[in-house]
């Protein structure tokens, strides 16, 4: 198998603008993909989910192949019936019309879309959406003959950006060609007057309400988010005050370079005021690129200037973000000047997210990327290890290996402070089999040399993003193969919500996995969803009781009831069961009468870094 | 990178070692030493086994044949027997004279 091409990594069509060409030659795909399929020449799908976890499924284990395909796609799809009744639209087509797909199946196919054209062929046509604006598309149709019915199936590709392109293209030509006009008539100065700020240069309030408008049309369909950031500068009214306006206008004009120079090339800038300008990012991710760029701004302006112009510039800048096209420039500019003066109200220098919440969030979520991408850069992830003892034996029996990322200033962080963000965005599948390939290298090491038959185990906690990438038994295989260590000694934890949803592609992966001759476990059980159903067809070996339960040992009759039929219940499934955050020898015991089989927990001792391990190996426990 | 031209590639995608793939696998080497004089490139790719690769192409279904360099992609999916329905579809109906 080739390694992935790097040409065929950078590539990425969206970045490029929309074409004629290019619209039909995806709808002469989509119609080949499905001609495809019909005939019988597919045999799997490739299911993407938001652009991340990509599924594969063979057809012969398929749920609902066609569908999946037709629902995936990136152009509206439809079969309507001989009489023109709509009988199957997909997702897709729905947000088109801005209508659930419920609203659309049923109804005639007139109510949604303008003008005709004749069965087989294709051509340029408008649907009429729920708000009753007409969106333009492009629309291809062949028909089925379905036991004598003639059906027709539509794919229907969007041209509304392609259409705003054509009409900034000519409302550009025209526009060039008042200004020749007027520049026969020596009044270009005045032209550029009403639509431009005359000191910077940039546009005026009028034409960055315009091109916010503009904006909110465009990502009502591509589902985008537009961002406008309202900056203010902190310092301006001293400065034109104690060194006069020629020193404040310069300074507004070095403002705006810098501005522009953070900016992409299809974002805009405004000067709407004294020292208020806007930036406009039109089709964003969201609000952590809003915030970032925010940051972004705040430090371009507070650097040091190097060409003579001594003064740092401080400003106060507040950013609202549309999702999908809703709202109207002016309730986005108001958000952001809200969220400016709280910026301002704050001391300054920083920038502000109109939704409060919304904003930390994403601030707080930004930083812990960051440190996550910067330390598996750096190799800084770390593994402690828990011990995991005998309870009848009272003998160490193996570990549960932790994850933890040192900080550059030798703190660590754990795993609750970076896991989620891990989960969200994709980092923990790199994350996931460092630490594995760690622990297991580390539990090679520990194996003891005389006695075979007392392995020590390491148990090594999986996330269900592991899943989605490929086959995850291949990378136990291959990580077991390359540490040396016996499958036998390696424990893999699941969550309950990871098997929750038990596709069958994941059964299959743990089912290899099993078959290499590794445990597998259930982790926090009784926290989760786990259904009985769930535990029997899962190739499982023990479930670990959750803490909450075993601190109520004792002292609370509802939880020691709640461990003791886990415990039963573990036993007649097979099941070996572990007690997590054991803390006091009372709950040791209790435990052990109840028939757990082994424990964890600061009675036996912390998660610890691995150069302690060896001194505790051996060691018998009272 | 560099200024140089990438070398005219395709990429067939299949989906393990089922008999569509087999056949694929042939009827693309066909083409590309056949029709296409060696001119291109072929690469076969297991979905199975590299997500980075598929997810980049933005392939939907096995067997599909892309054409990857020079840009922009175009797609093939199904049996690629009919080698002018698939030299059309990539983009590729003078190549062959």
């Amino acid at each position: 198998m080739p390694a992935p091409d790097p040409a065929v990594e950078s590539v990425t069509e969206d970045d490029t603008p929309p074409t004629r060409d290019r619209a039909l030659a995806r709808m002469a795909e989509a119609e080949d993909t499905l001609r495809a399929i019909g005939a019988g020449e597919v045999d799997a799908f490739v299911v993407s989910d938001g652009g991340q976890t990509r599924r594969v499924f063979t057809l012969s284990t398929a749920d609902r192949p066609y569908r999946m395909f037709v629902e995936n796609m990136r152009d509206g799809a439809a079969t309507v019936s001989s009489k023109g009744q709509i009988l199957y639209a997909n997702r897709r087509l729905g947000e088109l019309l801005l209508c659930s797909t419920d609203t659309i199946v049923g109804a005639p196919l007139t109510r949604f879309m303008i003008g005709a054209i004749p069965a087989g062929s294709s051509g340029e046509l408008q649907l009429s959406d729920a708000d009753g604006e007409l969106v333009p598309v492009l629309v291809g149709t062949s028909v089925l003959d379905v036991d004598g019915d003639q059906l027709t199936c539509l794919t229907i590709t969007d041209l509304t950006a392609q259409k705003a392109q054509e009409r900034e293209i000519t409302r550009l030509g025209q526009a060039q060609a008042a200004r020749l006009t007027e520049l026969q008539a020596a009044q270009s100065a005045l032209t550029e007057q009403v639509t431009h700020d005359a000191l910077t240069g940039l546009p005026n309030r009028a034409l960055i309400v315009d091109r916010i408008e503009q904006a909110l049309a465009v990502s009502k369909r591509s589902r985008q988010c537009t961002a406008v950031l309202f900056v203010d500068l902190d310092t301006f009214k001293h400065i034109n005050d104690t060194r006069g306006h020629a020193a404040g206008d310069s300074l507004l004009q070095r403002v705006s370079e810098r501005l522009v120079s953070v900016l992409r090339p299809m974002d805009t800038v405004g000067r709407i005021g004294g020292d208020e300008f806007v930036v406009l990012a039109p089709e964003v991710d969201g609000h952590l690129y809003a915030a970032d760029l925010g940051t972004r701004l705040i430090t371009e302006l507070s650097r040091e200037d190097d060409t003579g112009g001594a003064e740092r510039v401080a400003a106060s800048i507040g950013i609202s973000v549309s999702v999908s096209g809703r709202g109207t420039a002016e309730t986005l500019l108001h958000e952001a000047d809200t969220a400016m003066y709280r910026a301002k109200s704050l001391g300054g220098g920083r920038a502000e997210m109109f939704d409060a919440a919304l904003g930390r969030q994403a601030k707080k979520r930004l930083r812990a990327r960051r440190t996550l991408d910067a330390a598996l850069d750096e190799q800084r992830i770390a593994v402690h290890f828990q011990p995991l003892v005998d309870l009848a034996g009272a003998q160490i029996t193996g570990f549960e290996a932790l994850a933890r990322i040192a900080e550059r200033d030798g703190s660590l962080l754990a795993p609750a402070e970076f896991i989620p963000v891990a989960e969200d965005s994709g980092l923990v599948v790199p994350l996931g089999a460092k630490v594995l390939t760690l622990a297991c290298r580390q539990a090679q090491q520990w194996q003891p040399r005389e006695t075979p038959g007392r392995n020590l185990t390491v148990a090594v906690n999986l996330s269900s993003r592991q899943f989605g990438y490929g086959d995850l038994s291949s990378v136990v295989e291959w990580t077991l193969e390359r540490t040396g260590l016996a499958p036998s000694c390696l424990h893999l934890e699941l969550t309950e919500t990871a098997i929750m949803d038990l596709h069958p592609d994941i059964l299959r992966q743990l089912e290899r996995i099993r078959d290499l001759g590794v445990e597998m476990g259930l982790d926090d059980f009784g926290t989760g969803y786990a259904s009985l159903t769930h535990l029997r067809r899962l190739p499982l070996s023990f479930v670990k009781i959750d803490q909450s339960f075993v601190q109520g040992l004792g002292t609370d009759k509802e939880d020691e009831r709640i461990v003791s039929a886990v415990i039963d219940l573990a036993a007649n499934l097979g099941l070996r069961s572990i007690a997590e955050g054991v803390e006091t020898p009372d709950q040791r015991d209790r435990l052990r009468d109840l028939g757990c089989d082994q424990a964890q927990g600061y009675l036996f001792g912390r998660p610890m870094p691995p150069d302690e391990v060896p001194a505790m190996i051996g060691h018998r426990l009272e | 990178m560099g200024g140089d031209e990438p070398r005219p590639q395709l990429m067939l995608f299949v989906s393990g070692a089922s008999d569509l793939s087999a056949r694929a696998i042939a009827s693309a080497t066909e083409l590309c030493d056949v029709r296409l004089s060696g001119r291109f490139r072929l690469a076969v790719v297991d979905v199975h086994g590299d997500p980075a690769a598929t997810q980049s192409s933005g392939v939907h279904a096995t067997p599909t044949l892309v054409r990857t360099a020079p840009l922009p992609l175009r797609r093939f999916v199904g049996d690629l027997s009919d080698t002018d329905a698939v030299l059309l579809r990539l983009g590729l109906t003078d190549a062959g004279s």
